[in-house]
């Protein structure tokens, strides 16, 4: 009894290890993880054909996603218009790849943005407590009070509407969920022994927050930032769908959506294209996401 | 029971006062004056001044929100310049129509996910569960303005049997009530069936593997029984919370879902105000939603706590 | 020993586990029987299959993971007719084997703390088996899980009936548990580290209402602990496992005073024995080294590499359980080499 308690006394005077370096055989065990669920592996290959298409959209587009062709006006599918063309004649297969742009872009940037302000006030909450704590977590219940995408559109309306403005929009909404998330897994990674350990050896807090807790937090963050992906493209498309991104004449598979529905008996490829996009994208996002925590988190695994 | 709802309401007052000021604040990112920018479209000399004496422009920031909100916490929204109404008068119009929507989505979401989740989680890694869990992706990535547009194509431009939109009052005739509801609610329920069949799947997994429930099958109780009498009340405190969350998401969604089916509600009122530069009515239905939404978690609160004995003796 | 057939005949079972990194073979071929009125107790340390093989003949492990790879566990129960018969529990379907659950063998679980359900109030909870299986109405079930109450000393029964587990202290939920476990007057309690989450005063008053209890009813117990003290005081025979075999079983008092096998003089010395004066106070020792893994068990006998006392042959060839030769009837171990011999010689001080 009285030698287990004094090893545990040496243990936590030592200097205390690393927090959990990457082993080298873990990411091999993660990919192997994530690679067995067929759903993650095929959301992650649609990914990449996305970020393809958004990139390469110059090339890959058969048409000028803007240029009209009054002598085509909502053309049914052919070889020429693969996916028919819409009320001004305008290329509907250009101009879903071009709307992979407005749509990733939107994506990404968003909860980068999200992350970006979500992260450091979590992690400022988690670890200072107390009053600072107690304002954050009211700001961020405040905040998440107001539905994601009534405030998205309030933002958007009070800002004017632009793809811009809108990617702002659903990235200030996003970030009450980042602050809550990396709040609580802050608060449960200072429990750990190791971190008490980092304390008890006179480690500076910061040093502590970057070094020890900050990577133990970062699979959380990425599953959470995967599925929040999903769910910002369907807000952007929902916001151009409404007028309140990108605005015409660029192409956006929201705002697409919007026109087509004006034309659902004459022309319903209009439609079927761009939902079946957006479809797509978020559940490749989602299924990554979901592919990506079962990886991480062991407890989900059977 | 009381000290618990006692303590939730302590958090949603200063909840509450905080997301008013947000949307107080909203009024600062209009570009260049802001009167000039309330008026809207009209730029009516009248009309600006009006808005200046209303809104207490001249006045610092802090002071212009007491007035705005002494004015909210009387009953006070604003008026719609556009419309020429009090924002009160246009809430009270439109909302019921949003929380009929909202009632029946949650129910379609109801009755889809909850069961949808009990057997996925009683059955783990068998087809049910793999078409549960599929079901609930399909929710949860459609778009539910696209399914709205692909129901109506079909529905109604092929088949006919339901109209493509407008509202029919209960008052006026029940059943085309609910013709015409039927669509905008199964699409706004679709996407909360998936979350609430992934809640019950979780809540319901953890609660199967409990000791009470081997307990309960020791006791020779029959498994439709041990699912239903002993692990449900128990999976039901976080499907309840969770649940609640999720109007959030119910009222996000019938924005979009009013708009693709023309219902005149909440939604539709806000995104028309949006496009007429009707700020005051922008503001109003947020600060209506957000009151909604804090309530609606508070009566969740008050649910679970009915359900879960600890809390209801204490 | 009554020349009468075996309440319980547990034959050869074998339990294992699927799990990602291979299959665990939890419970390897454990055989053995219990009279009417017997008290067994089973000792083990976690992974042992003492607590596995338990529920594993009463179906209640998860399948998936869990799987019976093999045996047969005889109960002499009562048949659908109402005949006492000796049937298969393995080969019940699960709508039999439901009746036997809860109404001719009780169970009672370690941690009274979760293995009540925390939304039903207590009566509820006892009057459940009482209608299922005895197709008692409300009033009847109400009355009977009263007087269960009072069986096992609940002061103040009636007015606790509505009660939920959460106002019960941890010793009266067990209690609680036992009068669950008791309500169809099962001819077999089995109880699963029963007292292992309590205080040691309230462990002792559970141990103390059991030995009552079983003196009122007369049912068969099977005692399953990591606890030799508690076995002591409770059981007439002690069966000890490890890696899902009986290493060694027979009547306690042979078991205790001449263990054969190196593990249960193992547990035996790990016992803080408090009745040993100053000068002949043993050391109180650990076993060194861990439980085998499962999923690869090593050949021969899997105690053996942790075994002070083993010879080569353990190593490579798993012995048998057998009578042990010296000692009463009925008292078996499984080892090659001669412990007394071994101890006499001075080894393993």
């Amino acid at each position: 009894m009285s030698e287990a308690g004094l090893s545990t006394a040496a243990e936590m005077a030592a200097p205390p290890v690393a927090a959990l370096p990457p082993e080298p055989g873990a990411l091999r065990a993660f990919w192997r993880r994530f690679s067995r669920r067929r759903g993650a592996l095929a959301g992650l290959v649609v990914v990449v054909l996305l970020g393809i298409l958004a990139l390469g959209a110059a090339w890959i587009a058969p048409f000028d996603p803007t240029a009209t062709d009054w002598g085509a006006v909502r053309a049914a599918p052919t070889l020429t218009h693969l996916f028919g063309t819409d009320e001004v004649g305008r290329d509907v297969l250009s101009r879903i790849v071009y709307g992979t742009r407005a749509s990733l872009g939107a994506g990404l940037t968003s909860v980068a943005l999200a992350v970006a302000l979500g992260l450091p006030l979590g992690m400022l909450a988690g670890y200072a407590g107390g009053v600072i704590d107690g304002a954050i977590m009211r700001l961020t219940d405040a905040l998440l009070a107001i539905p994601f995408l009534i405030l998205a559109i309030a933002l958007a309306a009070f800002l004017g509407p632009s793809l811009t403005n809108a990617m702002v929009a659903i990235g200030l909404s996003a970030t009450s969920i980042f602050v809550r998330l990396t709040r609580a897994q802050v608060q449960a990674a200072a429990a750990e022994d190791f971190v008490e350990a980092a304390r008890a050896v006179g480690n500076p807090p910061w040093r502590i927050a970057l070094h020890h807790i900050l990577p133990n937090i970062v699979p959380a963050i990425l599953v959470q930032a995967t599925l929040t992906i999903a769910a910002a493209i369907i807000a952007e498309a929902s916001l151009s769908f409404l007028g309140l991104g990108q605005q015409p004449p660029e192409p956006s598979w929201g705002s697409m959506l919007n026109t087509a529905k004006n034309f659902l008996d004459q022309a319903p490829w209009m439609a079927i294209w761009p939902g079946l996009s957006i479809f797509l994208a978020v559940l490749a996002f989602n299924l990554v996401g979901d592919g990506l925590r079962d990886a991480l988190d062991p407890r989900e695994r059977r | 029971m009381l000290r618990f709802l006692a303590r939730r309401l302590a958090l949603a007052v200063p909840t509450l006062i905080i997301a008013s000021m947000i949307i107080f604040a909203l009024q600062q990112l209009l570009p260049g004056d802001t009167a000039t920018a309330l008026s809207g479209e009209e730029r009516d000399p009248e009309v600006i001044a009006f808005i200046r004496a209303k809104y207490h422009l001249d006045r610092s920031l802090p002071v212009r929100y007491a007035y705005w909100a002494g004015g909210v916490l009387q009953g006070d929204l604003g008026e719609s310049i556009r419309l020429q109404k009090p924002v009160l008068e246009l809430v009270r119009e439109k909302l019921p129509v949003t929380l009929e929507l909202a009632c029946l989505a949650m129910l379609v979401a109801l009755v889809i996910g909850v069961p949808m989740g009990i057997l996925s989680a009683v059955r783990p890694g068998t087809w049910i569960d793999g078409l549960a869990n599929g079901v609930a992706l399909w929710g949860l990535s459609v778009p539910n303005f696209w399914l709205g547009i692909l129901m109506i194509l079909l529905f109604s431009v092929q088949l006919g049997w339901l109209p493509a939109s407008g509202y029919v009052p209960p008052g006026e005739s029940l059943t085309e009530n609910l013709r015409s509801m039927a669509m905008p609610a199964f699409v706004l329920g679709n996407a909360i069936a998936a979350v609430m069949m992934r809640h019950t799947r979780a809540a319901m997994l953890g609660v199967l593997q409990s000791d009470y429930v081997r307990t309960a099958r020791a006791k020779g109780v029959p498994t439709a029984r041990v699912v239903l009498r002993h692990a449900l009340p128990n999976a039901a405190i976080p499907i309840i919370t969770l649940g609640a969350l999720e109007f959030g998401q119910l009222l996000s969604g019938a924005v979009l879902t009013e708009q693709v089916f023309s219902v005149p509600g909440f939604g539709k009122l806000m995104v028309d105000a949006v496009f007429n530069r009707d700020f005051a009515t922008v503001q109003g239905v947020v600060i209506c939603t957000a009151t909604t939404y804090i309530l609606l978690n508070l009566a969740a609160d008050l649910a679970s706590a009915l359900v879960n004995p600890k809390l209801r003796r204490a | 020993m009554t020349a009468s057939p075996p309440l319980l005949d547990v034959r050869d079972l074998a339990v294992a586990f699927d799990t990602e990194s291979g299959t665990v073979r939890a419970v390897n071929g454990v055989s053995y029987t219990l009279r009417e009125g017997e008290t067994l107790g089973i000792v083990g340390e976690s992974g042992s299959g003492k607590s596995v093989h338990v529920l594993a003949m009463l179906g209640l492990v998860p399948r998936p993971p869990g799987r019976i790879t093999g045996g047969q566990v005889l109960f002499r129960g009562r048949d659908p007719e109402g005949h006492d018969q000796a049937r298969d529990l393995l080969a019940m379907p699960e709508r039999h084997l439901r009746r036997v659950r809860g109404a001719e063998i009780g169970m009672v679980f370690q941690d009274p703390m979760s293995s009540l359900n925390p939304a039903m109030t207590v009566a509820a909870q006892i009057a459940e088996p009482l209608r299922l299986h005895l197709g008692l109405g409300a009033r009847e079930a109400r009355a009977r899980a009263r007087d269960l109450l009072d069986l096992v000393r609940i002061p103040d029964a009636s007015r606790r009936l509505d009660h939920y587990p959460h106002e019960f202290s941890g010793g009266q939920r067990q209690r609680v548990m036992i009068a669950i476990g008791l309500a169809c007057r099962p001819k077999l309690l089995i109880a699963d580290e029963a007292t292992t989450a309590l205080d040691v005063t309230v462990q002792a008053e559970i141990v103390a209402l059991v030995q009552e209890l079983k003196r009122e009813i007369g049912m068969a117990i099977v005692w399953i602990t990591h606890d030799l003290g508690v076995v002591a005081g409770i059981a007439d025979t002690v069966q000890v496992m490890y890696a899902g075999r009986i290493v060694e079983r027979g009547p306690v008092d042979a078991v205790f005073s001449d263990p054969r096998n190196a593990y249960t003089l193992g547990l035996l010395r790990s016992l803080p024995d408090l009745s040993r004066d100053r000068a002949g106070r043993q050391r109180l020792r650990q076993i060194e080294g861990s439980p085998p893994d499962m999923r690869h068990p090593p050949p021969g006998d899997p105690f053996a590499p942790r075994n002070p006392f083993a010879t080569p042959r353990c190593r490579t060839e798993a012995p048998p359980l057998a009578q042990v030769e010296g000692s009463v009837p009925g008292h078996l171990a499984a080892a090659w080499y001669d412990l007394p011999a071994l101890l006499a010689a001075g080894a393993g001080r």
